[in-house]
This record gives structure tokens, sequence and C-alpha cells, in this order.
């Protein structure tokens, strides 16, 4: 099972530490998550179900694209990071 | 008068008590976070804030004990809203929240959606009428990237009457509890546009509106479009009279004299002064 683990910002939002969860993409993974963390979705997916503009995610250390992530497949052992994104300046 | 101020800033919820002649902050949520609107139904006593996080968006919480513990709970969406523009609509902030008196709750939003909740805020329905309504096309933002309702104002008499200010989308008036609404701005002049759209009703900037504390005039409104105040001088819907105040006359002489002078350039000079004008 892949594993996920969210930014110390989404505290009491999502997992804090590696929690493992089902799922074949990062969809599916974060749908699974929801599960026990009913908020999490909405506060990395907009309304339109799209990874919001400044979340950023990586897959065992490596940025993925916001708009292909999603449906980005992950195996066995795979780590799911949420972050946000440093913006502004 | 009030003994107590709730003040949504960029930084958090701040509660105001008044102590004899000063006023003190008694309580504060959210703090570090930006609280774009707050709300306090006064038969609950039920309290709302919406909240902007930016990263993680907009969200909304309720207070079912005047603030002392609070609880996420729904926000209005665009999920599944139908949208003419290739560009699919998201909840971008709750730029005002306001309670009618069936006691529904009212949101007004960027990117220009008007949401209403019959149920304190459990769940949110998005107004079809003004979604929907051709002239939305026109509407544009006015400093932020979508137009956003900033301003909900029920008539403390009339049953049914409101009043939606949109920047920039003009005012919109309502008779029957916001099912059917209706533009109104004659009189109002945006001169920031070319002059034969000067008086488009779909792209005036109100900045402000709010209800008058007097009996004659249900709406009072401050509206600055660089050097013009606009004042009401009339009840809601027979047109507006476009006045100059003083103050502004003076500033504007003095940028004509900078610029030509060449001593510097005095592009523009926005001041914010509410004003109401009763009118008998």
């Amino acid at each position: 099972m892949p594993f996920i683990v969210c930014t110390s910002h989404l505290r009491d939002v999502g997992p804090l530490q590696l929690e493992p969860v089902a799922g074949r993409t990062v969809r599916e993974a974060l749908q699974d998550a929801a599960q026990r963390y009913p908020r999490l979705l909405n506060y990395i997916l907009d309304d339109q179900g799209d990874v919001r503009k400044h979340i950023a995610i990586f897959v065992d250390g490596t940025l993925q694209a916001r708009d292909s992530v999603l449906e980005r497949e992950v195996g066995e052992k795979d780590e799911i990071y949420v972050l946000q994104a440093l913006s502004g300046g | 008068m009030s003994d107590r101020i709730l003040l949504a800033t960029r930084k958090g919820l701040l509660d105001f008590a008044k102590r004899g002649n000063t006023w003190v902050i008694a309580g504060q949520s959210f703090l570090g976070q930006p609280v774009s609107a707050v709300l306090r139904d006064p038969d609950n006593a039920f309290l709302y804030a919406a909240l902007n996080l930016g990263h993680f968006g907009v969200k909304l919480h309720r207070s079912k004990d005047d603030g002392n513990s609070w609880e996420e709970i729904a926000c209005p969406s665009y999920t599944g809203i139908a949208t003419d523009s290739e560009e699919k609509a998201n909840l971008q902030l709750i730029w005002i929240l306001e309670r009618d008196h069936q006691g529904h709750l009212w949101a007004g939003t960027i990117p220009g959606g008007l949401f209403k909740s019959t149920d304190n805020g459990d769940t949110w329905q998005l107004n079809e009428f003004l979604w929907h309504n051709p002239a939305r096309k026109e509407w544009f933002g006015g400093g932020y990237d979508s137009p956003g309702i900033h301003s909900i104002c029920i008539d403390p008499k009339r049953a049914g009457y409101m009043a939606l200010a949109i920047s920039c989308g003009g005012v919109w008036l309502s008779e029957d509890y916001g099912e059917t609404w209706r533009p109104s701005t004659k009189g109002m002049v945006a001169d920031y546009l070319p002059p034969e759209q000067a008086d488009n009703p779909n792209q005036q900037d109100p900045i402000d509106w709010c209800n008058a504390q007097v009996s004659q005039i249900i709406f009072g409104c401050s509206i600055t479009t660089g050097f013009f105040i606009q004042k009401i001088a009339a009840p809601p819907g027979q047109g507006y009279t476009h006045r100059r105040h003083p103050l502004i006359l003076l500033l504007r002489c003095i940028q004509k004299i900078l610029n030509k002078r060449g001593l510097c350039r005095v592009l523009r000079m926005n001041t914010v002064i509410r004003s109401i004008v009763v009118s008998a």
C-alpha cells in the first residue's frame, strides 16, 4: 500500500505522519485518506476537483506536475507528500 | 449603540467589548489567519467566520457558543456549476455574509456568485437567476481577477427587499428575497470606462454599500472612482445623484497644479469616504 503524509500546516485536516492508504493512483489514495480525514480533500483540491494552485505534491521525493499528479500511478511503499508551495515574495 | 464589535482582519477575528468609555479585546479567534467576513445571527447567537487560507482555499466556520469554540462547516461551492466560459469557476473569496428577516444566510463571493443557506450554513445554494443572467458576462474584477459581491443590504422595513453591490458589476435589487434581480445604477458614472460606456449598469464599480441609519432612506452608498463620490438622494431604484465632495475638488486642483508644473506625476488619488444623504 502507498503512504501519505501532509505538511504540519494541515494539522487536524490530514495525516502528519506517513499513513498507509489504498489506491492505485494519487487521486484514489487521497480519496481513501479522506475516509479518515473528511476535511482533507477540500484543502488540497478546488471546486473543480483539481489540485489547488499553490499545493505541491511529491511522490517519492519528486515534485509532480499539478495538472497530472492525480492520475499518477502509485505502487507499494510509494510515499505521497502533500505540501504548500512557497509563493509570493 | 452596540457594546460589541466583531472585527474580521487579515490576522484573525477580534472580538471587542465596550468597557465604560473604551473598547477592549474580549476574545480572539483564528489568529494569524485571514478572516474575510464575519456575521452574528441575533436570533440564535451563532457566529460565522469566513477564512481565506490562500494555499488551502476558502473555509467557513460556525460557532454555536458565541465565539468560544468553532466548527468548520460547508462552504459555498462552484462544484458542478455550469458556466458559459471555458474557465470553470472556483470559490476565491467569501466577501460578505448577511442574514435576512427569514433567518436565511447569504454569502457574496468572488467570482460573483450569490449563495443562500436555509439551515444555518450546513448547506448552500447558488442563486441561479443572478448567475445565469446574461449581464454577468460584462462584469469584471475590480482589484481582483474576477468580479465579486462585496455588499448585501437587507431592507429593514420592506420584507423581501435586498440590494447587492458588485465590483465591478453595479448594484442589483430584489423585491422577493432574491428570487429575481434587476440592475439599478441610473445616475452612476464610471469615469474609468470609455465615455460611451460610462453609464453601463453592468460595469459600475461600487466600493461599498450600506444601509443608512435614518427612516427615509433605506440604502446609502459611498463610491469613489477617482475623484467622484456618489450619494443616494432618492429612494432606491429611482436613480442616484452624482455629487462631488469639496475635499475631493481641492485634491483634484492640487493634482492638476503638480502635474502641470512637472514637479511630480500624480496619477490617481483614491480615498474612501463613507457618506449618507438623507432624502425627505
